[in-house]
């Protein structure tokens, strides 16, 4: 009887789970816009189209206003708005639509879990100068209100849209920086990649560090994230999102206050190690390569083995004088 | 005597072979890593895995390839903060998560289109905390209940007003991360607190928004 009711207890605890709603977060408005980044290159007259997803990632209708807004960019990447407020129709974003089945829309609906494909449309004139400039696209949830004393909250997402109008220029860039502690007691290996464009425009298209033991083994390879570095900016160049593990990330907001790194995951070293950087300002090369030493010494673990060592060793002895 | 030096030996040896465990274990892609590491020349990569989302048309080529993905949810479509009552603070939370990953990170802005206003244009004023200094940009504490006003705080203490687009105020980013992974959450704790003197009439309203902007 007692085994029946264990078993029961255990089969409960193991179904009941898997019956028990699988989303990590509550949420009662979710959207996710892709792509993030848009780098468009036009010559003029061009008609430029380019697909953009929203998705509703919630159980409700949404209706998503969208509004378009310039932007600068800091030494960090980070977007700044200076003229959030002035109305598009003043500048170049007059120019500037998303359209849905080949029609104008100033806002698109989209049904729970769906993930609609609208296109951004850029209408380059003849004779249009020359020039690089950067806004963002904006998806903004849009609701009635809910009466009585409330704030009603509206989430919205952006994507943003580099956009040159010129020939495609060679880019210049140079490797500002590329280093890591001399002494590393234990992984994972933040390397700091610092690139300058010494150009007008700038993507670092790939990128990548390979790591070789002192025996010259390659043990480590960590993609580098495709950066886009604006004109005469430094940028700290990170790995890859896909190579990012939580480990990683919490290491990284916890231990580096914020600074971009690009890490290697390894945890166990010992030796000395060599580092490759390879980067590339071209989809398909050139390549140019940059080399730095680091070593590695698990002085902790060292300390407590020989503790552990000596501590058996002088337990053996006095076994030993006793018998 | 010796047995204990051979165990040392055999101790570091054992440590220092590990690294080289783990290469069987490496991702390595498929890029050729015999790179001749000499010098700066050139060498030509295999052509990009990623041209999938690049389009070509007339005159124009779009670049899609960024492989950030990233999302923002609430926990809430209002703050509903109930019958006010004078010098008598009403809090209330809103859960705001980001989720997908990126290694450049994100900032998400936080605006209100005005001030909490009735339809005939009574407001609740927005806070200016204890000190009569806090605005979007500048936090302050807010616990003296003779302090009136509406605002929120990241941190349950320290409270800011949010940006007013009505005052032209620019949105001003609350949250700017690194790094994302899975899902980041932040909690936000909306504050209020009305004088005696406060018109009761008729309902306090707004729309505070919050802005995911991916950055580059």
């Amino acid at each position: 009887m007692n085994y029946k009711k264990i078993l029961q207890s255990i089969s409960l605890a193991i179904f009941i789970p898997l019956f028990l709603p699988s989303s990590a977060f509550a949420s009662t408005q979710s959207v996710t816009i892709t792509p993030s980044v848009i780098k468009i290159q036009a010559l003029p007259p061009a008609q430029v189209v380019a697909p953009v997803y929203i998705e509703n990632t919630s159980d409700n209708d949404e209706t998503f206003q969208v509004s378009y807004k310039p932007f600068t960019i800091n030494q960090d990447g980070e977007a700044v708005y200076e003229d959030f407020l002035k109305p598009s129709s003043d500048n170049f974003l007059k120019h500037v639509q998303i359209a849905e089945n080949g029609s104008e829309e100033s806002s698109v609906q989209v049904a729970p879990h769906q993930k609609k494909r609208v296109e951004l449309r850029i209408d380059i004139p003849n004779g249009q100068s020359f020039s690089e400039s950067y806004f963002s696209v904006i998806f903004a949830q849009n609701k009635d209100g809910t009466d009585g004393n409330v704030s009603n909250i509206r989430i919205a997402q952006a994507t943003l849209v580099i956009l040159t109008i010129g020939p495609v220029e060679t880019p210049q860039a140079s490797i500002e920086e590329f280093s890591t502690k001399l002494l590393q007691e234990k992984g994972p290996v933040p390397f700091l990649v610092k690139l300058k464009n010494q150009g007008n425009q700038a993507t670092l298209e790939k990128g990548y560090i390979v790591i070789s033991n002192m025996f010259g083994q390659t043990i480590g390879k960590v993609d580098l994230a495709s950066t886009y570095i604006p004109k005469g900016a430094t940028r700290l160049i990170p790995e890859d999102p896909n190579q990012l593990s939580k480990t990683q990330s919490d290491t990284v907001k916890k231990a580096m206050g914020g600074t971009l790194y690009a890490w290697w995951p390894e945890k166990i070293l010992f030796g000395l190690y060599r580092a490759d950087l390879y980067i590339s300002l071209f989809p398909n090369g050139p390549l140019y390569q940059r080399a730095i030493h680091f070593l590695s010494f698990p002085i902790k673990t060292v300390v407590i083995a020989l503790g552990i060592i000596i501590i058996l060793f002088w337990i053996k002895n006095r076994i030993g004088k006793h018998l | 005597m010796n047995r204990p030096l051979l165990f040392l030996l055999l101790g570091i040896c054992s440590l220092c072979f590990a690294p080289i465990a783990h290469a069987t274990t490496m991702s390595n892609g498929t890029l050729d890593l015999q790179i001749n590491p000499a010098g700066p020349t050139p060498t030509p990569l295999p052509p990009s895995v990623k041209n999938a989302n690049i389009f070509e048309g007339p005159n124009y080529t779009v670049d899609e390839t960024d492989s950030s993905t990233l999302g923002i949810s609430s926990s809430s479509d209002f703050i509903d903060f109930g019958p006010l009552s004078p010098t008598n603070p009403i809090v209330r939370t809103l859960t705001l998560s980001v989720f997908g990953k990126t290694s450049r990170g994100y900032q998400v802005f936080a605006f209100e289109d005005h001030a909490l206003m009735q339809t005939g244009g009574a407001e609740i004023p927005d806070t200016t905390c204890d000190s009569g200094q806090c605005t979007q940009k500048i936090q302050d504490t807010w616990t003296n209940t003779l302090t009136f006003g509406f605002g929120y705080s990241k941190t349950g203490s320290f409270f800011n007003q949010f940006a007013n687009l009505k005052e032209k105020k620019l949105p001003q980013p609350i949250l700017k991360v690194t790094f994302l992974n899975a899902i980041d959450q932040a909690q936000l704790n909306y504050k209020i607190n009305i004088a005696g003197s406060q018109n009761l009439d008729n309902f306090y309203s707004n729309t505070t928004s919050y802005l995911l902007v991916p950055n580059l």
